[in-house]
């Protein structure tokens, strides 16, 4: 065999040079025998000793946790202290006696105190222990009180999440709780130590990486040669980062007052560039429970409550989104040239496909009308007979050009895609076959077509807007505690829609009519002087048609879905907003009442809409008795 | 050539002290923590028996393959771990963190180390294909692309130790394929120069590092701590050790990374001086068998690979212990068949592999 390097003399260079580099090995291998001997024999016991009385601790410090903001900057969560006792068992006494003592000033059990002890055994002597969590401040001062005949107690002083607003919009700022093990293992969290609060949801959990900051730590070196010589390094821990939020604080509270006592969700955007203006979820809860250590009754109140108060509607819950999907339908039959906006097209009160009748939700409509008055009383019909015409695929086509059956990217955890029907995903999913039938019942919203809130106000920002397409988003910047701009967000479109614009305002003037027109089926949403369009919607829980709707009459969880969804004003919109009523009492009608008022106050207060004089007067009057008001 | 003429050439002696020290590795681990049985499944120990299980497999897929195959393909190899590298960076560009490893659904790897066989095999096809005696600077420049390239994307990780291994294993190879004087002096000079600039580029803790090592009146218990904590486990062993699991340092977590970067501190304080120097004998015997292949080689190709391959070993080992001791300043460089980490593991051995494989066929390409 040839080999490409038989040249002895060569390979003799070669091995010079290794014999060089063993040398200098050989050397660094003596000097680290020399240095082990050093270490391990000559010094050996003062190291031993070292080890053995090696009392340096690491007490962590957890750093507070960076504030929530509003648009303005005003505060909606920040921080508040709790006050807890502790007890470092090598400055103890007699731990018996004074664990007594603790167990009858704050009638606690002797042991229970003495079983949290015994189960922090194995702790170094030099840690905490914490015993009692959370104290009034009565109790702090009894322990003051006390102090005295208490050496080895303390109180310590830890940050705990503080929510202005309690319950307004907990489902968006989330809530936090202590790490759990599993959570500690996970890579993401690697910053975080046994002792932390971690955000589990929402804003707290979409931002935890921000909002966290840096623990600090604390070395404690108890003892030194011979002398007992305490000697503390501190490395203080750095607040985390504020996060501004787009919201707007007085539309929060008034949505949150309109929905207290309902089951849904609200949104208002603004439509020009996605900013979340205020976004609710009802039933709520109140996150600071989470914090303090929530009890095992509120917990159980919380969880077996089938209204969801932890699960944020507007992003992580997808229903029947009704009539108000019917802009897609106008959308697709305008854009497959199956209809214009003038041309009146006959529609009855059902209409029939085969041996299926579906039915128009209004029994009196039979006349020939055009879109907008399709839109407008929401004929059923109307979009049947478009319907009938079109392949799935392609509402299917029109429904994800305005961005359903995908997540709309908002910065809120959990966000649930929807679901727009195809007949290869219907398959998919469901193992069934695609009738004619679920194409006319999906162009108005039912049978397989499933959306969230958020996507409905994207949706319908981009009609209002010509055609943009704007991920909405929540969290406008992220600031660090000493000032610096860590994060800011811009506004991020996420197509322009190719409409033609003639197809556009004819939706709009259609959703104008919806509010403003004789027949429209949120007449109730008017507001003056304001061209406030919308689209109201009632999505089926339960396929069975009710002569008249009354809620009286229907079990609570087979009552419809009401929905709103709208923009104001009509040519150069400032505001779109969405209502969601679950299992309303009153249809889409009443949604649309909750969104009047919301889209009236943020009007005010843009200088855009006052209230009526008479209103106006009330106001003023306020005070004054009332026969005085009334012999004006 | 047949089989039984392999097994007959086979180096019993460096693989079996190989075996010795991978089971002294793991009852190190074992010795390292304090768990019951309920953590054994789930512990470090598990962890590293399955690797060890996994890295032999690879080391006899390594054997059987002929060395002069594995040259071949070498750049190949290179050009896949260059790239997995990258993946790596943009990963971690993405995830906004130091990331080192690529997941493989059950296992993590981490391709920064496996670079450093890669790196060997590249630089021995090339100075085999070169066949010069000396090479100037101007004819370095392939090979000073191949090493640098590698050695900065893997600092940028940040991977100092991994960093710093591959560009010595890489000088190494280009110093025994032979340099000339001047040309040496020279790139001396520019690493000379370049040095300030490096030292500007590193992370704050790095130069920390750098700095107590310089200076370790200075060190503050922030940053010498781990220095510190080190000796005093070292030292605490004295003549015949604590006893096993019996590491109060380790036991009680005041040794940090007490599983890898100082894994030899967890040993020292449980077997004492006795016990050190068991281990450094060992290291020294595998290194000597090692050093006897290279020297015996008749071939280039067989004289580069195998000098690389001892060298990985050669450097983890002397710089680990000198890290722990306090000769060198803190990087995260493996202790060979000790420390926790697969891929790390599967690296070293693969380089025993490629010993074995050499001195294996040592007779095969002599009578050509």
């Amino acid at each position: 065999m040839s080999s490409a390097f038989n040249e002895n003399g060569i390979l003799n260079n070669q091995r010079k040079r290794l014999n060089f580099i063993a040398l200098i090995f050989s050397v660094i291998c003596l000097l680290i025998i020399a240095r082990i001997f050093f270490l391990q024999i000559i010094n050996g016991n003062y190291y031993y000793y070292l080890a053995k009385n090696n009392a340096t601790r690491i007490i962590y410090l957890p750093a507070p946790r960076g504030y929530i903001l509003s648009n303005t900057g005003k505060i909606i969560v920040d921080n508040e202290s709790s006050f807890n006792i502790a007890v470092t068992i090598a400055h103890v006494k007699s731990l018996k006696r004074e664990l007594h003592l603790i167990a009858s000033i704050f009638h606690k059990k002797y042991s229970r105190l003495y079983k949290i002890v015994k189960k922090e055994e194995f702790i170094p002597d030099y840690d905490s222990i914490v015993l009692i969590r959370n104290l009034s401040i009565k109790n702090l001062s009894i322990f003051e009180v006390n102090k005295l005949y208490l050496p080895g107690f303390f109180i310590e002083k830890i940050p705990i999440r503080h929510y202005k607003y309690g319950d307004m919009g907990a489902q968006i700022f989330g809530y936090v709780g202590l790490v759990s093990s599993k959570q500690l293992k996970e890579k993401k969290y690697s910053y975080l130590n046994p002792s932390d609060i971690v955000g589990e949801t929402g804003l707290e959990y979409y931002y935890q990486k921000y909002l966290h900051g840096k623990d600090g730590e604390k070395r404690v070196v108890v003892n030194s040669f011979g002398k007992n010589e305490g000697k503390i390094v501190v490395e203080k821990p750095k607040m985390g980062d504020n996060v501004y939020t787009t919201l707007n604080l007085t539309l929060e509270k008034l949505a949150y007052k309109l929905m207290k006592n309902k089951e849904g969700a609200v949104i208002a955007m603004n439509p020009n560039n996605g900013k979340i203006l205020a976004m609710i979820s009802t039933p709520s809860f109140n996150p600071v429970y989470f914090s303090k250590g929530i009890s095992t009754k509120e917990w159980s109140k919380i969880i077996n409550n089938n209204e969801h108060p932890l699960q944020n509607k507007a992003v992580q819950n997808s229903m029947a989104p009704g009539s108000t999907f019917k802009i897609v339908g106008a959308l697709a039959g305008l854009e497959t040239h199956l209809i214009t906006p003038n041309k009146k097209i006959f529609a009855g009160p059902t209409f029939k496909l085969g041996n299926a009748v579906f039915y128009n939700w209004n029994p009196n409509q039979d006349s020939k009308i055009n879109l907008y008055t399709a839109l407008e009383e929401s004929v059923d019909t109307y979009f049947y007979s478009i319907a009938v015409r079109l392949h799935i695929s392609q509402i299917a086509y029109y429904a994800h050009l305005l961005g359903f059956g995908k997540k709309t990217g908002i910065d809120l955890p959990a966000e649930n895609p929807g679901f727009i029907p195809t007949r290869k995903l219907v398959y998919k999913v469901y193992h069934r076959r695609w009738y004619k039938g679920s194409t006319l019942s999906s162009i108005i919203g039912q049978s397989y077509v499933s959306v969230t809130p958020i996507q409905l106000i994207e949706a319908y920002s981009a009609i209002a807007n010509g055609g943009y397409l704007y991920r909405p988003y929540i969290v406008s910047k992220i600031v660090s505690s000493s000032g610096r701009i860590v994060k800011q967000v811009k506004s991020r479109l996420i197509r322009r829609i190719k409409l033609k614009k003639s197809y556009c305002e004819a939706i709009k003037k259609g959703l104008y009519e919806v509010v403003n027109g004789k027949h429209g089926t949120a007449a109730n949403g008017r507001i003056r002087g304001i061209s406030f369009c919308g689209k109201t919607g009632t999505a089926q829980i339960i396929s069975k048609t009710y002569s008249i709707y009354n809620a009286k009459y229907i079990p609570r969880k087979d009552r419809d879905n009401a929905w709103f969804v709208g923009f104001a004003p009509m040519n150069h919109p400032k505001i779109a907003i969405v209502i969601l009523e679950m299992h309303a009492k009153f249809l889409g009608a009443h949604a649309a009442v909750v969104a009047k008022k919301i889209v009236e106050k943020y009007l005010e207060q843009k200088g855009m809409w006052k209230p009526s004089l008479k209103k106006r007067k009330k106001n003023n009057n306020k005070n004054l008795p009332s026969f005085i008001y009334t012999s004006f | 050539m047949k089989l039984s003429d392999n097994i007959k050439n086979f180096d019993f002696i460096l693989f079996f002290t190989v075996i010795i020290i991978s089971f002294l590795g793991i009852v190190n681990l074992f010795g390292s923590e304090s768990f019951n049985h309920h953590e054994l499944l789930n512990s470090y120990v598990m962890k590293q028996i399955l690797w060890f299980g996994i890295s032999y497999f690879v080391m006899f897929a390594i054997i059987s393959i002929d060395y002069n195959t594995l040259i071949d393909i070498a750049y190949y190899i290179y050009g896949i771990v260059l790239f997995l590298i990258i993946i790596v960076l943009i990963k971690g560009k993405i995830s906004h963190g130091a990331s080192r490893w690529i997941s493989l659904g059950l296992f993590t790897i981490q391709p920064s180390e496996l670079m450093k066989i890669a790196l060997i095999l590249a630089l021995a096809k090339y100075f085999t294909d070169a066949k010069k005696n000396y090479y100037k600077l101007t004819d370095l420049m392939i090979p000073f692309l191949v090493i640098i390239i590698p050695v900065l994307l893997i600092a940028k990780e940040p991977d100092l130790g991994t960093s710093l291994i591959v560009f010595f294993v890489g000088c190494i190879i280009v110093y025994l394929a032979g340099i000339k004087r001047v040309s040496m002096i020279i790139a001396f000079f520019f690493a000379m120069v370049a040095l300030p600039v490096i030292w500007g580029h590193l992370k704050t803790y790095q130069k920390n590092r750098i700095l107590i090592f310089l200076h370790p009146a200075k060190a503050s218990l922030g940053a010498g701590y781990n220095i510190i904590q080190s000796e005093i486990a070292v030292g605490a062993g004295r003549i015949l050790g604590d006893g096993f699991r019996r590491g109060s340092q380790s036991i009680l977590n005041f040794l940090p990374a007490k599983q890898t970067d100082f894994i030899f501190s967890t040993y020292a304080q449980q077997f004492g001086f006795i016990g050190s120097l068991i281990l450094i004998g060992l290291y020294f015997i595998l290194i000597i068998r090692g050093f006897k292949i290279v020297y015996n080689t008749k071939r280039l190709p067989a004289f580069l690979l195998g000098s690389g391959a001892l060298f990985i070993i050669t450097l983890h080992t002397v710089i680990n212990i000198a890290m722990a001791i306090g000769l060198l300043p803190v990087v995260g460089v493996p202790l060979p068949f000790f420390s926790y980490g697969g891929t790390s593991l599967i690296v070293d051995i693969s380089a025993v592999a490629i010993l074995l494989n050499i001195s294996m066929r040592r007779y095969k390409y002599q009578s050509g």
